[in-house]
């Protein structure tokens, strides 16, 4: 039931974000998704893109900063943080066009009857830090392009080689960005990168789910999970330790599945972690009444239950 | 001198008709009983069968295999076209079979299970041994079986919640898999497995809703121990029939007893002793984490898609994961199911069963009691066997115990 | 007697010559030798952006010879008719914008009987909300430029970013017919090209800018300037005409998609035959 009004809203917010543009819709240029702004006639950018550029991100000169016109780099993200709070990270799973794009990838290996390839937890701890990275390369590169010299090619680098820029203009029919750039040594690298990235998640979304939300700077938007209403709970103390919830995790978070509360009290415990993209599939999964709930401040929005658990895997 | 054999032989003569005097006054004990209907014929059948298993054999449609504990899939069984047959036995009058070398202080279920391959002509049934405790893992060698047939074991790793666990775990369900595939002959396809999960996941949906009724007290804890028992005996289909005929036919006899919810090392058929003890007490059983009960059924196995992979190691997760097993080093959150139940169901005893020489439960006991006194909630142990002579004593703990959940309530 | 010669000979080849005239001014323009010292034109100098958010363009004016009349400096903003004045300080000038701009500019002056007239389009994206600083030019200053002959570029409206190896159109706006055939010429780093005229059109001259390595190896954002002038003679006064115009490097001329094909691919399959040889399963066998 909630998976199928996830992907019921997916399909809506897919439409609107490729093709909303057309249509005259436009929610601005700091979207908690990937609203790619390479789509023509797309209905709002991605945040990623006013990151690094010029003026309204960090492709801007330190002066600027130390000025009232850090105003101007100040109000995407001010945009950004009033369209983050009331969804949290259910911009992940239920909105972002890129997140259907792979979930339809998965949706053909299984029916495929074709496994996954599983990442240890290992892996994925390793994995953790090179969000903060990118997220880290992607505002210094644009401050050394205005204040260091580098070389303006560098502009932009994150959607250089995002796989989204040129896998979602194809729902547009523009398949003009997959090419290597030969004009110069830095735009060849750029380029080849990104083709190479493309290729790579392709084979990545297809033998993994949800493999690019792994590397997405999107999900650091978990940051600011504490301002808003929306919060994802685990009763610690209702927890059997079954797994499920890591089992039909998309991106195999282990913490909610591992989180017992400090010194084994009782009581709720937040459990929105990095990687959680609000899928909700843990609850669904969830064979204990009231262990994971989804809360709008104390609004419960879904909750686990035997009851739904038992007859949605009774009925499939 | 009168030969061994014919010696062995009259012992097992005057055995069966033991274990068949013991399961006929049992049984009528059970028909006896206010909770009795008809719809329980054929899980009483059943169970009977189980202890004379050439003629079992012979009645059974599929080849069985022999497996004492719960962590083999039953999904795997019906996949590859077999009955698994689990080897767990209530019967105190099969023991005179068992062998004489067996430890003095052996778990009495192995003692049963002993004596009950001993009676019965069971050499060259292949048998699935998951290493769960040491009686499990040792039983085999004590009863002499490797040189009668083919053993499978299936190391269990004794951490539930460690990744490294979880893959070797799904490493076993895979090997388990292909020591079925070399047994039939054929390989079991994804697609047999998917429908055996989906079966097996129908199958929990029902074991759900006659939960619920035994949480009411619309079904009680004998005919839900009898319903259960007789579960891994049967075709999954047939025993869905049955148990769907038996909820269509209940009626609510209006009658509440105190709930208490019990634990501990497995109630087997015949030896309904503590189901009938608590009951006479004043109190009924509605709620257990019995590894005979309500963990006969493992619950629902979520799977990722539809591939052998997913399947597996979804099943893994199932059987292992979450599976309260005692013999688990990092069992601490069994604890946790035990007490949302409680809560939920507004139960306020536990009464944890020990069979003597069962240490795990007798461990898990203590460790248990501490922490379910901490939150308040009321915990008696009761050590005993398949005896009768302890009844008594047993009884008057039990009344004692009522009382206090009484008092609570008060 | 001899200088009465002489002034037969003057009193029958003035007319004569005058009569050349028109000829003897198509020669000229025909050669391109008046440009630079002999010719107004523009410079595109800095681009800046400003903390308050302003985007100021500045540029820097190369005034011709004997310039009588001071320079007038006249631009119109996002298609609207006010005309705006922008004071010249020495030989530079700004204008700034704090709202994105399509900026119509011309630059004009006299010298003697030679009217020189600079044009160029561009756009500025100012994002301020400190207005920026507009002085509406005189009525009879604005009248002027419904008259001026400018050369323009086709279609620049909607196009502001021009890129090398990709044609540009431009034609001539006059209020009288030039005495002679067009020719348009383009000046690009110092060196002079003619222009081919249209087939269709004699008064349309297309210009494709070559790929320029210098603006290859700089950023996306580099620029050159290239400027198209022509000269027309029309009652007894001579035309300089210019349209300056700013060159980006191609953005799409050096796409291989061959080459993004194989990588592509080879990302995949690496990475699809890796995962494949890692998820063997089980693990471990018998």
């Amino acid at each position: 039931m909630v998976e199928r009004i996830r992907l019921f809203s997916q399909h809506v917010f897919f439409i609107v974000f490729m093709y909303g543009g057309r249509f005259g819709i436009h929610l601005g240029s700091a979207l908690p998704c990937f609203s790619c702004p390479f789509v023509q006639g797309c209905a709002g950018h991605c945040y990623l893109m006013a990151l690094q550029r010029t003026h309204v991100g960090f492709q801007t000169a330190f002066e600027v900063f130390f000025s009232s016109a850090f105003v101007h780099v100040l109000w995407p993200f001010a945009l950004f943080l009033i369209l983050f709070l009331p969804l949290s990270k259910l911009w992940c799973a239920w909105l972002c066009p890129f997140c259907l794009f792979q979930d339809w990838i998965t949706l053909i290996r299984k029916r495929l009857h074709i496994r996954e390839f599983s990442m240890s937890r290992q892996v994925r701890n390793r994995l953790k830090p090179v969000k903060y990275i990118l997220l880290a390369l992607l505002i210094l590169i644009p401050l050394a392009i205005a204040n260091l010299g580098l070389h303006p090619d560098w502009g932009l680098p994150f959607c250089q080689i995002c796989p989204a820029r040129p896998i979602l203009p194809l729902f547009t029919g523009n398949v003009s960005n997959f090419h290597i750039d030969m004009t110069n040594s830095v735009t060849i690298g750029f380029t080849a990168t990104a083709m190479i990235l493309t290729g790579v998640f392709l084979a990545g979304i297809f033998f993994k789910e949800r493999f690019f939300c792994v590397f997405c700077l999107l999900a650091l938007m978990h940051l600011f999970k504490k301002l808003s209403p929306f919060r994802f709970e685990k009763n610690v103390h209702a927890c059997t330790g079954c797994g499920n919830c890591e089992q039909m995790c998309p991106v195999d978070i282990a913490d909610v599945h591992l989180e017992k509360g400090k010194n084994h009290m009782p009581g709720a415990v937040d459990v929105l972690t990095q990687d959680c993209l609000g899928c909700m599939n843990c609850v669904e999964s969830c064979p204990v009444d009231n262990a994971l709930v989804f809360k709008w401040f104390d609004f419960k929005i879904f909750s686990s239950s035997r009851q739904y658990m038992t007859r949605k895997w009774s009925s499939k | 001198m009168t030969p061994v054999s014919s010696r062995l032989d009259r012992l097992k003569t005057r055995t069966k008709n033991l274990v068949q005097t013991e399961l006929e006054t049992q049984t009528s004990l059970i028909r006896n009983h206010p909770d009795y209907s008809d719809s329980l014929d054929p899980f009483i059948k059943i169970l009977q069968q189980t202890f004379f298993i050439e003629q079992f054999i012979e009645q059974s449609s599929k080849d069985i295999v022999f497996t004492p504990c719960i962590q083999a899939p039953l999904e795997l069984f019906h996949a590859a076209g077999l009955q698994p047959f689990k080897l767990a036995c209530g019967s105190f009058a099969v023991q005179n079979m068992a062998p004489l070398h067996l430890p003095a202080l052996t778990c009495p279920m192995i003692r049963s299970i002993s004596g009950l391959l001993e009676m019965n002509q069971t050499e060259g049934i292949p048998l699935v041994i998951p290493t769960t405790c040491d009686w499990v893992v040792k039983f085999s060698e004590l009863a002499g079986l490797y040189e009668k047939t083919d053993i499978h074991f299936m190391e269990l790793p004794h951490l539930r919640e460690e990744e490294r666990s979880a893959k070797r775990w799904h490493n076993e369900i895979q090997l388990f898999k292909t020591w079925l595939e070399k047994r039939t002959g054929q390989k079991i396809y994804s697609k047999n497995l998917l429908r055996s999960v989906k079966l097996y996941s129908r199958a929990f949906e029902l074991h759900d809703r006659l939960i619920r009724l035994r949480r009411k007290q619309i079904v009680s804890g004998l005919q839900y121990a009898l319903i259960m028992n007789a579960m891994p005996y049967q075709d999954i289909e047939i025993w869905m029939a049955a148990v769907e005929t038996f909820v269509i036919g209940l009626q609510d006899t209006g009658i509440r007893k105190i709930p208490v919810f019990l634990s501990g090392s497995p109630i087997v058929f015949p030896n309904y002793k503590m189901l009938s003890l608590i009951e006479n007490a004043g109190m009924a059983v509605t709620a257990d984490d019995i590894c005979t009960m309500e963990r006969t059924l493992q619950g629902t196995v979520a799977y990722e898609d539809a591939s052998e992979f997913a399947l597996l190691k979804a099943l893994a997760q199932r059987y292992h994961t979450a599976c309260s097993c005692p013999t688990f080093a990092d069992n601490h959150r069994r604890i946790n199911a035990m007490v949302h139940t409680l809560k939920q169901y507004e139960i306020k005893g536990v009464i944890f069963h020990v069979l003597k020489g069962c240490h795990p439960y007798d461990m898990e006991a203590s460790i248990l009691e501490m922490r379910l006194k901490d939150q308040g909630i009321r915990f008696l142990k009761i050590e005993t066997d398949y005896v009768k002579e302890d009844e008594q004593n047993i009884v008057t703990r039990l009344e004692a115990f009522n009382r206090t959940l009484r008092s609570i309530e008060q | 007697m001899l200088l009465d010669l002489w002034k037969y000979l003057i009193l029958i080849c003035v007319p004569v010559i005058g009569s050349f005239g028109p000829f003897l001014v198509e020669a000229r323009a025909a050669d391109h030798t008046f440009w630079n010292k002999d010719m107004l034109h523009l410079e595109f100098a800095q681009m800046k952006k400003h903390p308050n958010g302003q985007v100021s363009q500045t540029f820097i004016v190369h005034r011709p010879e004997n310039q009588t009349d001071k320079i007038s400096v006249l631009f119109q903003e996002n298609q609207r008719p006010e005309v705006y004045t922008v004071p010249l300080d020495q030989n530079t000038f700004s204008i700034f914008a704090d709202k994105p701009s399509s900026i119509r500019l011309f630059v004009f002056t006299r010298a003697g009987q030679t009217h020189h007239v600079v044009h160029t389009d561009m756009v500025l994206f100012g994002k301020s909300r400190s207005l920026a600083l507009r002085t509406l030019a005189k009525p009879s200053e604005a009248a002027v430029l419904k008259t001026l002959p400018h050369i323009f570029l086709v279609g620049s409206e909607s196009y502001y970013w021009h890129q090398t190896g990709i044609p540009l159109t431009f034609s001539l706006k006059t209020q009288f017919h030039p005495l002679h055939p067009v020719r348009f010429h383009v000046a690009d780093n110092h060196q002079i090209k003619p222009l081919a005229a249209d087939t269709l059109n004699p008064l349309q001259f297309v210009y494709t800018p070559s790929h320029d390595k210098q603006l290859r190896q700089a950023g996306s954002t580099a620029v050159k300037h290239n400027t198209v002038f022509t000269c027309l003679a029309h009652d007894k006064k001579l035309y300089h005409l210019a349209y300056t115009f700013q060159l980006h490097r191609s953005r799409h001329a050096f796409e291989n998609y061959t080459a993004g094909a194989i990588a592509l691919a080879g990302g995949f399959l690496v990475f699809a035959g890796w995962v494949i040889k890692k998820r063997k399963t089980p693990w471990w066998k018998e």
